[in-house]
C-alpha cells in the first residue's frame, strides 16, 4: 500500500506547540527538517549555530567586586579573531583600568606589551587630545584616572587578532571610554601587540589600585566563514 | 586581604600567593607614583592652556603683555610648586569639575 504524504494543511500546529520545549541551546547533533531545493532533508544544528557571525566564547558578569576579571579559554583554534565588549566600575577613585592577555594558567606579564594611545578628552574647559603609550609594559593601560561612581562606568570594545595562533604575536585594536575622577570624559583609541612568542587563551582586567566593583565582560569568536 | 579572580560565569578563584605578591607590588608602585602622576597632570593641563594661546605668538598678532606673563607663570609652575600638597592645590576642582585654582584662568587684562 502506498504511503500517504502529509500535505500543507494536514500538518497541525499542535505538532509543534504541543511538544515539549527543549528550553536550551540545541546540541550539535540535534536535527531539524528543511527543504533543500525542494527535497526534504534533515540538518544538524552544528551547521546552523555559527550563522550569526559572533559566538559567545566566554563571559563574566557580576555586581559583586573582584580583584581581577579573568576569562580563560575564550580563545582557541576554533576562531581566528575575537570581539570583546566590557563595562567595569573600579572601586578606587583615580585608579586606572588595565588589561593583559592570559595563557590559560597565568596572565602574560612579560614587559612585552607595545601600545600607543590616542586620547580625546572633553572636560569643563573644552576639548583636548593627547598621545601616549609604552614600548615595553607588563600591561596595557586602558584609561586614566577612573571615576568610581556607578554612573561613570568605563566601557571598552576590542578586536583581538589571532590570540591562539602560536606563530603570531597577538595584535589588538582597543577603544575605551572612561570618565575620570576629575570629571573628564575620555576616549582612548589604542593598538597593541604582545611582542613575545605566546599562545593566549584568555584575558585579564584589573585596576592599578583596588577592585572592580561591577563588571560585564563578554568575548565573542568571529565565525571564520 | 584575600583577592579573587572573577572567571567565566563569574566563578571566583582565589589569587595564588605569587599573584598576591605581584599585585601588592603593583599597588605599591601605583601608590608611590602618585606625586609624579599629579605633576604629569599639571603639565598636561598646562600644555592645553599654552596651546590655546599659541596663536597669539603669530607674526600678525601682538600678544598682550598679560598673556605673556600668564604663559610664563604656567611654564614656571613645576619649579615653583614641588610638593604633593602644592600639586593638590593646583589640581583642586570645583563641584562642576572646573579647576579651582586661579592660575588656570586665562586673564583678560
Amino acid at each position: 500500500m502506498a504511503q500517504t504524504k502529509i500535505k500543507a494543511g494536514g500538518f497541525d500546529v499542535d505538532v509543534i506547540t504541543g511538544t515539549t520545549a527543549l528550553g536550551a541551546t540545541p546540541a550539535d547533533t540535534d536535527e531539524l527538517l528543511l527543504s533543500d531545493a525542494g527535497t526534504l532533508k534533515r540538518v544538524d544544528y552544528s551547521y546552523l549555530k555559527d550563522g550569526a557571525g559572533l559566538v559567545l566564547t566566554g563571559s563574566s558578569v557580576s555586581s559583586t567586586a573582584a580583584s581581577a576579571i579573568t576569562i580563560t579559554n575564550c580563545f582557541s583554534s576554533t576562531y581566528q579573531n575575537y570581539l570583546l565588549t566590557g563595562s567595569m566600575i573600579p572601586s578606587t577613585d583615580g585608579s586606572t583600568l588595565r588589561f593583559r592577555l592570559h595563557d590559560g594558567s597565568n596572565a602574560l606579564t612579560a614587559s612585552s606589551y607595545k601600545y600607543a594611545t590616542f586620547q580625546t578628552r572633553m572636560d569643563s574647559g573644552g576639548y583636548a587630545s593627547a598621545t601616549g603609550g609604552n614600548d615595553g609594559a607588563d600591561h596595557v593601560q586602558l584609561t586614566s584616572g577612573n571615576n568610581n561612581d556607578i554612573s561613570n562606568v568605563a566601557s571598552t570594545r576590542m578586536f583581538i587578532f589571532s590570540p591562539a595562533v602560536a606563530d603570531y604575536r597577538t595584535n589588538a585594536l582597543m577603544d575605551t571610554i572612561g570618565y575620570t575622577s576629575s570629571n573628564d570624559l575620555d576616549r582612548n583609541v589604542q593598538h597593541m601587540k604582545y611582542n613575545t612568542a605566546h599562545t593566549a587563551l584568555g584575558v585579564t582586567f584589573y585596576t592599578s589600585s583596588g577592585n572592580i566593583d561591577e563588571f560585564d565582560i563578554r568575548v565573542y569568536g568571529m565565525v571564520n566563514s | 586581604m584575600v583577592r579573587y579572580h572573577a572567571t567565566n560565569g563569574n566563578v571566583r578563584v582565589q589569587f595564588t600567593a605569587e599573584e598576591e605578591a605581584a599585585r601588592d607590588a603593583e599597588e605599591k608602585a601605583w601608590s608611590d607614583g602618585a606625586k609624579d602622576r599629579k605633576l604629569e597632570q599639571i603639565k598636561s593641563l598646562r600644555l592645553v592652556k599654552l596651546k590655546n594661546t599659541d596663536y597669539m605668538a603669530n607674526s600678525d598678532y601682538t600678544m598682550p603683555s598679560y598673556i605673556k606673563t600668564w604663559r610664563q607663570t604656567l611654564r614656571d609652575l613645576p619649579q615653583n610648586n614641588t610638593s604633593e600638597s602644592q600639586y593638590d592645590t593646583l589640581l583642586e576642582r570645583n563641584a562642576d569639575g572646573s579647576l579651582k585654582n586661579s592660575v588656570w584662568t586665562q586673564p583678560t587684562s
